[in-house]
């Protein structure tokens, strides 16, 4: 029999091997996959739409819950979005110290995403071993921040809390422990034997798919495509530090293969980048104040009294998040959008699921550490439960019309 | 792989972090054995921790910031009076409250803290347990 029989093949909404609710519709040929299509939008909380309603402040809190794992990433990006519209400075130190929390974070997010990737490949052992080891760098953030997720440090023009002078033994203690255990932990998680047939091979995407799909962070790294927001876009403390470059699996002397293996190789030598970034923003740590304007009602005060509209780039640990803000003579944004990173690595599924096996589908979705919460964006619910198809044409033509209203006000 | 046998072999050498847990476990006397170092005490609360709210209601002006500026919207303000003049006064929904501590930098008077307080669970949200200043209130408020 030479004919080839297709199957269908659902994964989703919600599974096991899925953190988040995504739906994937996969065609196979006996365990190969020969289609895939992503279904996104489980998860929508209209986040947008909800900041309209708040003011400049409270919009802070609220995107620190689009993501709990980068839960920084998103009011950073929010904040520099502000800044940029109104004009406000951050004073030095406050972006020294925004950059310690945020590298803080992606050696926790990385150290998670190791863990993630352990257990989907069924290494159970080495899930139990990193995340032991993150909780680590969580009891730090806890000190440092009053919380282990969820920092509540970052207001518009500055930080909340400074780094005062008992914290920095903790945070050096901190990384004393990490550059002592990342010997064995790079060793675990690059050489061992059973990672490296699970992961060598599977997911690949190349550079010029890198290219043309837009992947962001290391998933894009982990194809030799050497972009890092904090490398290319000047912001906090990252101009200071000009030894800071992309790192890509050639800073091991690999060729970049885009595999899941050198997505692995690009987070744990992130670990290492992230802990030298620290020690310089230690060593360097200015004096002065922690922000600009004292006092949240003083910030919406002057908020209130802007027109314009600013945009904040940032590398989350899963590359980059983005915020488009409008900002009308009004306490709160006028209209927002939050382009989150696996809203650019989502499209990257489909080449490197063409062509795997089965049981490789769970480590491959999981290789670019997708954050549904973050991505979903679009959903429309009605109070009697019918349902709506959109089509793109109608989508488009509502987007348009949107900005013709959001440009007369911003100019009228 | 020996890497991690390694890690798994000292693993389990290694004193456990974990207190022992179904009932049949539970020493006599828990602060005789803590004492002789067998349980594990609770882990510290680190300074700074940002826990339970506490509130003044005498020293509150009923300016209304904290209200203003509180992302979840877990403040409620009440009318009272004081001595002749009307006056306001706020209630915190803990079961609300997400512990960002905005209420308490923007304060005037200090109305509001934190302490290093953790255990809130309660089987009713909106219990008077779980309501800062609710005894104040029932006191207070003055109803049309
Ligand atoms: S801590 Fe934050 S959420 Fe809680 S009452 Fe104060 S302002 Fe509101
Ligand atoms: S900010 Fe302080 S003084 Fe003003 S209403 Fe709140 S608790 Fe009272």
């Amino acid at each position: 029999m030479d004919k080839t029989i297709t199957y269908p093949l659902q994964i989703g909404p919600t599974h096991p091997a899925f953190k988040e609710p995504v739906r994937f519709s996969f065609k196979v040929e006996g365990e190969r996959v020969a289609g895939v299509d992503i279904d996104l939008g489980y998860t929508h909380r209209a986040i947008e739409v909800i900041s309209k309603e708040r003011n400049f402040i409270q919009t802070i809190y609220l995107l620190e819950r689009i993501c709990g794992i980068c839960s920084v990433s998103h009011p950073m990006a929010y904040c520099m979005a502000v800044e940029d519209a109104s004009g406000i400075e951050v004073p030095p130190r406050a972006r020294y110290i925004r950059t310690i929390i945020g590298e803080l974070e992606r050696m926790h997010s990385h150290l998670l995403w190791a863990g993630v990737a352990a257990h989907e490949i069924g290494f159970d052992t080495l899930f139990l071993y990193t995340w032991n080891i993150r909780e680590k760098v969580l009891d730090c953030l806890e000190q440092f921040t009053g919380n282990r997720v969820n920092y509540a440090m970052l207001t518009i023009g500055g930080v909340r809390r400074d780094l005062t002078d008992d914290l920095i033994p903790v945070i050096e203690q901190t990384l004393e422990y990490y550059l002592e255990v990342y010997q064995r932990t790079s060793e675990i998680l690059l050489d061992d034997q059973s990672i490296r047939y699970r992961c060598e091979g599977t997911g690949i995407l190349t550079y010029d798919q890198a290219v043309a799909l837009c992947a962001v962070g290391p998933t894009a790294r982990a194809s030799g495509l050497a972009k890092d927001v904090r490398v290319d876009y000047p912001m906090l403390a990252y101009p200071d530090m000009d030894w800071l470059k992309p790192i890509t699996p050639l800073d091991i002397g690999k060729e970049p293969a885009g595999d899941v293996y050198d997505r692995m190789v690009v987070r744990v030598l992130e670990l290492k980048q992230s802990v030298d970034i620290i020690r310089f923003c230690l060593d360097n740590l200015p004096e002065g104040p922690i922000a600009s304007i004292n006092g949240s009602i003083k910030i919406i005060n002057k908020l209130k009294k802007v027109q314009g509209e600013g945009i904040g780039r940032y590398e989350a640990p899963r590359g980059e998040v983005a915020h488009y803000d409008i900002l009308d003579m009004s306490e709160c944004p006028v209209q927002m959008k939050v382009k989150a990173p696996t809203y650019s690595n989502a499209f990257a599924w489909v080449p490197m699921l063409q062509g795997s096996e089965i049981a490789d589908i769970p480590i491959v979705i999981a290789s670019i550490d997708p954050c549904i919460a973050c991505a979903d964006r679009m959903t429309i619910l009605r109070d009697d439960g019918a349902t709506e198809t959109l089509n793109a044409e109608y989508l488009h033509s509502l987007s348009v019309n949107k900005m013709k209203e959001v440009k007369s006000r911003c100019s009228g | 792989m020996f890497g991690i046998l390694y890690k798994v072999i000292e693993q389990l050498f290694s004193k456990k972090a974990t207190n022992p847990f179904p009932g049949r476990y539970i020493p006599d006397s828990t602060i005789e054995t803590l004492a002789n170092g067998r349980l594990n005490p609770p882990v510290p609360l680190p300074e700074g921790l940002r826990g339970r709210l506490m509130y003044d209601y005498d020293t509150c002006i009923g300016c209304g910031m904290c209200e203003k500026v509180c992302p979840a919207n877990a403040i409620e303000l009440y009318p009272v009076t004081v001595g002749e003049k009307k006056s306001k006064r706020i209630v915190i929904y803990l079961s609300r409250c997400t512990y960002c501590g905005e209420c308490v930098d923007i304060c005037p008077k200090n109305s509001i803290t934190m302490e290093r307080f953790v255990f809130m669970a309660g089987y009713n949200k909106y219990g008077n347990d779980l309501i800062i200043g609710s005894a104040q209130r029932q006191e207070n408020e003055i109803r049309e």
